[in-house]
Order: C-alpha cells, then sequence, then structure tokens
C-alpha cells in the first residue's frame, strides 16, 4: 500500500512536503519524496492532505464506559471494594461502542483504556489500536499498566458511606499496606489474585497510571513510587504545572487533561490548556489526554490547539498527541510515529490538523483504511 | 383562564406560579423547551401551536430528522452541547453536522455549550462553532449561531448579538479569526469598559 503526494509529519524528522509512505503487510517500509519514485495508479493519492501517525490518547475509558449508555454499559468502576488491581479492561471492554468510532473518524488509531477513578487500584489497562470488530482484533497489550487513584474520587465513592478509605491517610496506609503484602508475596511467588495482579507493577514490566490532581496527591504517588520501585504516570495533574521542577527532577511523566472541561471538583481547579507549555519549558515528560469519556476523542486535537495558544510550540502539541503518550506508556517500538518498522496507522487531514476547519479524509490502521 | 381573567373585569386572586407566565401567553417570551428526541420535539410544537405560545427548542438533537416541522413551527433552535460524549440515549444523534443541516434548511440555529459542572466550559462557546464549521456549517452562520442568533432567540437582540450604532458597546477582539482553536481574546469590552 502506498501513500503519494502527502504532506507528512512523521514525529520523527522534519516534515516531508509532497512525500510519499509505502508498507507491507501493515508494517511501514518507506517514506521519501514522491518524485523520486514512479507513481502508480493504485497509489492513494492524498493530495497534498496532511499524513500523520494515527493520534493515540493513553488515558480513557473506550469501551468501558460506552457511548450514550448510563449503568447498560457502565463497567469500568468496579466500585464494591476500592483495591481492585485483578479487574482487566479487557474483560469489561465492549469492541461495539460507537465512541471507538468517533475517535477513528477524529484520527485516533490507539488509545490505553483503563478503569476509572472510583478505586484506589481500579485494576489493569488495556492497549488498543482501533481496527477490527472484536476485543481480540483491537487488544495490542492486554495488561499494560495498573490503575491507581488518590484524592476526591475514592474519599466520595466509599468514605461518604462510612467506609475506608474516609481520608488520604487511609488512602496511603491502604495501599502501602496492599503493596507489601503483594511485595511479600512475589518473593515467595505465590499470593492472591489481588496481589499476583501487582507483580507486574512491582518487577517494572508495568507502569502505575495514578489519577492524581492536588500537590499533596502528587507527592503521595511519588512517595509511593520511590518505597516500592515501580515506574509512575502521573494522570489529570492538575497542580503539575506549579510542580513542574519537582516533577522534572523526579523524572514523572504527566499525562494531563481534559483541557476542555468546566472544572467540577475542587482537586482539578488549576486544570486548564496552559498546563502543557509549563510542565514543557520545565523539560518534565507529558502527554495531552481527552479524558475520554469525560470529553470525546475528537477533542484530542483540538486540546493541543489549545495548549498551543497558551504558548506550547506547534510541534510540541503534535507529539504530545502521538508520540509522547506511546513513548510514556512504553508502545511507541509499534506506533507514535511513521517510522520504518512501526505499524501502518496513519491520520490524513485535509489541512494542519489543528486547524478548525480540518476534516479527516481517511485513516489506516495496520495498512488498511478504517473510514 | 387565568390571563383571561386578569386580563378581563373579574380579577382573580394574585397567583405567583400564574403570574410566571404571563408573559409567555402574551408572546412576549418564548418558551425554551429542552427536547431530544423526535417525539418530544412534536410535543413542544404541537403544545406552543395549541396554546399560541412562541417555541425555541434546546438540544434538539434529533434535528436533522424533522425539518421541515422545525423550519415551520419553530422560532429556532439551540443546538448543543456538541463537544462531549453522548451521555443517554436521546442525544444518540447530536453532533456539529446538524449545525450545517439544519442553517443550510433556513432554521434559524444557536450553537450553547450547556455549561456546568462535568460538562464542557463556556469557555468551549466559540470552539463549538468552529466544530461545526468544520463539518459544513458557512463560517458566517456559524458565528451568528453564537451571536445575533443566539441574541434573537434570548429576546435580548435589541441591546446584544451584534455591531450597531444605538447598541451596547459590548465587543470582543481576538488576536486570529475568532473559530481558529488557538485563537485567543486579547480585548473585552462590556458597556464600552474594559474588562479584560
Amino acid at each position: 500500500m502506498r501513500i503519494i503526494h502527502a504532506t507528512i509529519y512523521s514525529m520523527e524528522q522534519e516534515p516531508i512536503q509532497d512525500g510519499f509512505l509505502h508498507s507491507e503487510n501493515g508494517i511501514i517500509v518507506g517514506m521519501g519524496k514522491t518524485e523520486d519514485i514512479a507513481v502508480h495508479p493504485d497509489d492513494y493519492d492524498a493530495c497534498g492532505g496532511y499524513l500523520l501517525p494515527g493520534l493515540v490518547d493513553i488515558h480513557t475509558a473506550l469501551g468501558l464506559k460506552e457511548e450514550c449508555s448510563r449503568f447498560e454499559g457502565n463497567d469500568f468502576n468496579e466500585s464494591s471494594n476500592p483495591i481492585t488491581p485483578h479487574m482487566r479492561a479487557l474483560d469489561g471492554f465492549f469492541a461495539g461502542d460507537k465512541a471507538i468510532d468517533i475517535a477513528r473518524r477524529a484520527g485516533v488509531t490507539a488509545a490505553v483504556t483503563m478503569p476509572g477513578n472510583m478505586n484506589l487500584i481500579g485494576g489493569q489497562a488495556m492497549a488498543v489500536r482501533l481496527s477490527g470488530k472484536t476485543t481480540a482484533d483491537m487488544c495490542m497489550r492486554a495488561s499494560c499498566g495498573i490503575k491507581f487513584a488518590l484524592g476526591e474520587e475514592p474519599r466520595a465513592a466509599y468514605g461518604a458511606y462510612g467506609k475506608p478509605p474516609l481520608t488520604r491517610m487511609a488512602q496511603a496506609y491502604m495501599l502501602r499496606s496492599t503493596l507489601e503484602a503483594a511485595k511479600k508475596a512475589m518473593e515467595i511467588g505465590r499470593g492472591t489474585d489481588e496481589q499476583k495482579a501487582l507483580f507486574p507493577l512491582l518487577s517494572g514490566k508495568a507502569p502505575a497510571y495514578f489519577h492524581a490532581n492536588r500537590e499533596d496527591d502528587i507527592e503521595a504517588a511519588v512517595r509511593l513510587s520511590k518505597e516500592f520501585g515501580f515506574r509512575l504516570i502521573i494522570v489529570h495533574g492538575a497542580d503539575s504545572g506549579i510542580m513542574a521542577n519537582y516533577l522534572a527532577t523526579e523524572k514523572v511523566p504527566v499525562v494531563v487533561g481534559a483541557l476542555t472541561l468546566c472544572n467540577a471538583r475542587m482537586e482539578s481547579i488549576h486544570l486548564g490548556p496552559e498546563i502543557p507549555n509549563q510542565l514543557y519549558k520545565c523539560g518534565v515528560r507529558f502527554a495531552i489526554t481527552s479524558d475520554h469519556h469525560q470529553s470525546p476523542l475528537y477533542l484530542l486535537a483540538v486540546s493541543a490547539a489549545f495548549a498551543v495558544r497558551e504558548g506550547l510550540p506547534v510541534k510540541e502539541a503534535l507529539k504530545a498527541i502521538t508520540i509522547y503518550p506511546a513513548e510514556i506508556a512504553g508502545l511507541d517500538d509499534q506506533i507514535g510515529s511513521l517510522k520504518e518498522g512501526k505499524y501502518a496507522d496513519m491520520a490524513l487531514y485535509s489541512e494542519f490538523p489543528l486547524n478548525y476547519h480540518a476534516r479527516t479524509k481517511q485513516v489506516w490502521i495496520g495498512g488498511e483504511m478504517v473510514l | 383562564m387565568y390571563r383571561e381573567a386578569v386580563e378581563g373585569k373579574q380579577k382573580p386572586a394574585y397567583d405567583k406560579k400564574m403570574e410566571a407566565l404571563l408573559p409567555l401567553m402574551r408572546r412576549e417570551i418564548p418558551m425554551h423547551v429542552h427536547a431530544s428526541r423526535v417525539d418530544d420535539i412534536l410535543t413542544a410544537l404541537n403544545l406552543s401551536e395549541e396554546f399560541n405560545l412562541r417555541c425555541v427548542l434546546v438540544h434538539c438533537n434529533d434535528a436533522a430528522l424533522i425539518l421541515d416541522d422545525l423550519k415551520n413551527r419553530a422560532e429556532g433552535i439551540i443546538l448543543g452541547p456538541m463537544y462531549f460524549t453522548c451521555r443517554d440515549w436521546e442525544s444518540a444523534n447530536g453532533g456539529f453536522a446538524n449545525a450545517r443541516i439544519t442553517s443550510e434548511h433556513g432554521i434559524p440555529t444557536a450553537i450553547c455549550t450547556d455549561s456546568c459542572p462535568m460538562l464542557g466550559s463556556v469557555t468551549l462557546l466559540a470552539p463549538s462553532a468552529a466544530l461545526a464549521a468544520r463539518e459544513g456549517m458557512d463560517d458566517g452562520e456559524a458565528l451568528k449561531s453564537i451571536t445575533i442568533t443566539a441574541a434573537r432567540m434570548a429576546g435580548i437582540e435589541n441591546r446584544v448579538g451584534s455591531i450597531l450604532v444605538g447598541k451596547d458597546a459590548d465587543i470582543v477582539v481576538f488576536d486570529k479569526f475568532p473559530l481558529a482553536f488557538d485563537a485567543k481574546a486579547t480585548h473585552v469590552f462590556i458597556d464600552g469598559r474594559r474588562v479584560k
């Protein structure tokens, strides 16, 4: 499969004007200037459109909190117990979720979908590529991280009913004792389902996605990650802009968003489109998220444009919705940029993708058209 | 009945609830009806005709399915919010493309954010119009949908909604075309006084 006459933003090199991209068996095998190849009638003519790697959002509830649904398709908070690392997004995922098609139409080709914020440990995140009909078709990595949450939500979900955690003190204690028990279980090689689910985290194979907004919650997450030696990713990070120097020193990445919502909680009062630039200026690794289901995936690129309005360089904004999230989620060996050897997952836009008139002309996943 | 009595000789006892409806019955203000599905939209239109009321439909997610009724029987529609995930079945047919379809059909179309906690922010008003423009709504119509068209549906077009001699000096200056997602409001004036 070959695309010709495209303006290629690969996220790896300077943009290629009038470029071509060649893929075989779903994998990119070559890129360059169209003038250097003999064009063929079967080539897809991009007519000067903008070809980017498919967008990537690594904090979503795709397939777990379904479009239109209230309770019927709401499978992302197992709020019967605050500690559920053994719950898997894979088992709650519905490949027929209309939001998946909405995402594809906006050029989003991959996502990490994960349990919600009510539990201190919500469960296991799954990486998906948005082609095919079934969960098996879409699943890229069945378990690519563990979802944690600190702050107001677990306290509202449990504390409000007199159950622990009522306070941030209990949140830290409950997480610490769970992780300590899992660590001991790992040493002896056996444990409960809950404990076994934490082994990949404690052995460095999977990162922790921590819902943390306020300074105290972000610091609590950093303390836990240092104590137990796991890889930490801060999600939302309303106060991360204020703490940018600290996060740069601690080398903790932030997945920031949603940048498009009204503030609904005290903890996220500082969440806004100026944060990506604050993180960028201080050298913190970051990605932008739509925070689907809170906002739809077609606002991912719009969020990046809002960050540009607040000073983030355009190049950084594009990377923040492609290669940076892929790197943070550990998926950059396969997706996130256009490079030989990676999946031919691409979106073609009629105009520069952050422009309001930019329409998604075509999307390919594994070299196959999906629109 | 209350209206006939108030305007007749035999004054009834003052009724706060009924008084609130008098401007509506006198057609001084329209009713704004939350109606998404075709059935709800038709109920609203039927009621408005039965009682000779002005009718503006809000959300109106099924608009594209019922264009002629909207054009002939409603004063206008307020579409939105259109920037968030669909959270109920009655909104399933919503979307920015509707704004193009209804405005092309000659239905006065305003766009709203429905701003409140956990929904999108009111700062998404211009981006909402921009996303409608992306789906084919004319840029000028998109700008009107968040200025003069909206003002008309609120009955405040004699004071705001357009720049015209005699109207309030409520003006915003953007550093680039206001539908661009990275456009910034650099100056905002209300009654001619700078507030930003």
